[in-house]
């Protein structure tokens, strides 16, 4: 008798446990996975995170267009972006690199990595320019954009599966950086996002004593340029990425009335530190013309030079090309 | 007596186990298709985009240099294990793009002579868009330990101070903003 009881308990224990409740734990669970989801997409990255993914997706941006390690030229562009940095964004320390392409870009990436390339450099005019350009990219990693962006992307299995607090690395790293290169050279970053970022770097550049309008002016040149066919391997990458550069200008143009016109535009130091010579660049538009001046007999012009990594940097001026010159050393 | 008793409690659990097994199995697919044929139109549904999503997938994978998703590497320990990647774009003498220096609009060209520069378009395609291999491939050793001296490019406050009292800039810093989104 009290066997079959027994018998009867487990039995009518076992439906009752079988059925009912084993499939109220999985509606549980299935809810229990999608707000875990929701939470990590929304939950930023913590500061350990981002900076292994940042230097992950460093490597890879590198990867993609090498590092131009001109170190007086680094440092200067460095120094321009921290002197823009600490006009108050969240504690992110910034680094800023050159990537060794002709293409006209500038790209952020978490972890406060910020680049640019050669071609962008080559067309700048002066250190109000860098500055506008690199505070717009410091406003983008302040605001997380490229973040938000990549933490939304349901691939990631980084942002589906894993703790908030863990830090990836080996081959969930090297995914989660793909994910961020991808999103950063051939995505755009929202209309929203953008317009946030211009309008943040315009006010971090200022306030660090540049001229309001450094990026606009940058962007200006890039409109005129990008009407030419011609460009279009060297703006393709900045097309795909960017909203359209007029409506930016005119955003930007209406945007410098709230502030001061006597911002600093420094565009002697630009031509110094991104060596006009190599950098194919014209007369500084400060210095004044050379005055012509007779040379003992040959008729010829003088003009001022600085030896600058073993080559004669003339300043104030450019020779056309093929134009005999004497060199005299002046102590 | 006894061998009954144990008998019948077998029997018992034996059913109670075959009971709770094909439960268990329901635990993830919680309702049988035939309870409810719109269920199983949309289950049938969800599942052939899965299929697609796999096909993709193993198609990207293979793809894919190796290397990539192999679950085996630190950037760093990929340097010099012969993995298959996309090879940069060599220069070639006459095949510069001619337009960049002709025209009133046209872009300024930054080649120069430094070694350490490559003279053209790294990574990119003539439409200026990122080649797709370079997209899939890993960061070698060589890359990870560039952006490590990225990383460690900094400026001591020295540095910057005398920096923006040459430029007459603003030497005032603001405090770190404290994240508030």
């Amino acid at each position: 008798m009290r066997t079959k009881l027994i018998a009867v308990t487990v039995l009518l224990a076992s439906l009752l446990f079988s059925l009912p409740a084993a499939a109220q734990l999985g509606d549980i669970i299935k809810k229990a996975q999608k707000v875990k989801k929701a939470v990590d997409i929304y939950t930023p990255w913590t500061p350990e995170q981002e900076t292994a993914i940042g230097e992950a997706s460093a490597a890879k941006m590198i990867n993609i267009f090498g590092l131009y390690e001109d170190p007086q030229m680094v440092k200067y562009v460095n120094l321009v972006g921290n002197a823009v940095a600490r006009q108050g964004v969240r504690g992110v320390q910034f680094h800023f690199g050159i990537l060794d392409t002709e293409a006209v870009t500038a790209v952020s990436l978490p972890g406060g990595y910020v680049f640019l390339t050669r071609g962008a450099l080559a067309n700048m005019k002066n250190e109000a320019e860098l500055a506008g350009t690199l505070a717009h990219e410091i406003a983008h990693v302040d605001r997380r954009h490229l973040e938000k962006q990549v933490r939304t992307q349901k691939t990631i299995n980084f942002a589906k599966e894993e703790a908030a607090s863990r830090v990836p690395a080996g081959a969930q790293l090297i995914a989660i950086a793909g994910e961020v290169i991808k999103n950063a050279l051939t995505m755009q970053v929202s209309r929203d996002g953008e317009n946030e970022a211009d309008k943040v770097g315009m006010d971090l550049a200022a306030r660090a004593g540049y001229n309001a309008g450094g990026l606009r002016d940058f962007l200006q040149v890039l409109a005129a340029a990008s009407a030419n066919e011609a460009n279009r391997r060297q703006l393709g990458l900045w097309g795909s990425t960017h909203p359209p550069l007029a409506d930016r200008v005119a955003a930007l143009t209406s945007q410098m009335a709230n502030y001061p016109t006597e911002g600093q535009s420094l565009t002697e130091r630009f031509n110094w530190y991104v060596n006009p010579l190599t950098f194919n660049r014209g007369p500084a538009p400060a210095a004044a013309a050379a005055p012509a001046a007779p040379s003992g007999g040959g008729g010829g012009i003088e003009v001022d030079g600085v030896v600058r990594n073993g080559a004669i940097v003339l300043q104030g001026v450019k020779l056309p090309d093929g134009t005999k010159v004497k060199v005299r050393i002046v102590q | 007596m006894i061998r009954r008793r144990r008998w019948v409690l077998a029997a018992a659990f034996w059913a109670a186990a075959g009971l709770t097994l094909p439960a268990s199995a329901s635990f993830q697919q919680p309702q049988t298709p035939q309870n409810d044929p719109a269920q199983t139109q949309e289950q049938t549904d969800k599942d052939k985009k899965d299929k697609k999503k796999d096909t993709k997938d193993s198609k990207k994978t293979q793809g894919q240099p190796q290397g990539q998703g192999q679950g085996q590497g630190q950037p760093q320990q990929n340097q010099g294990q012969g993995q298959a990647q996309p090879s940069k774009p060599a220069t070639q003498p006459g095949s510069k793009p001619a337009p960049l220096f002709g025209g009133s609009l046209n872009l300024k060209s930054s080649r120069q002579s430094k070694d350490v520069a490559t003279l053209g378009f790294n990574g990119l395609d003539p439409n200026g868009q990122v080649q797709k291999g370079f997209l899939t491939a890993a960061a070698t050793g060589a890359d990870t330990a560039r952006a490590q001296q990225v990383t460690r490019t900094t400026v001591n406050q020295e540095e910057l101070t005398a920096f923006l009292q040459e430029g007459s800039l603003n030497p005032q810093a603001a405090a770190a903003r404290a994240e508030g989104r």
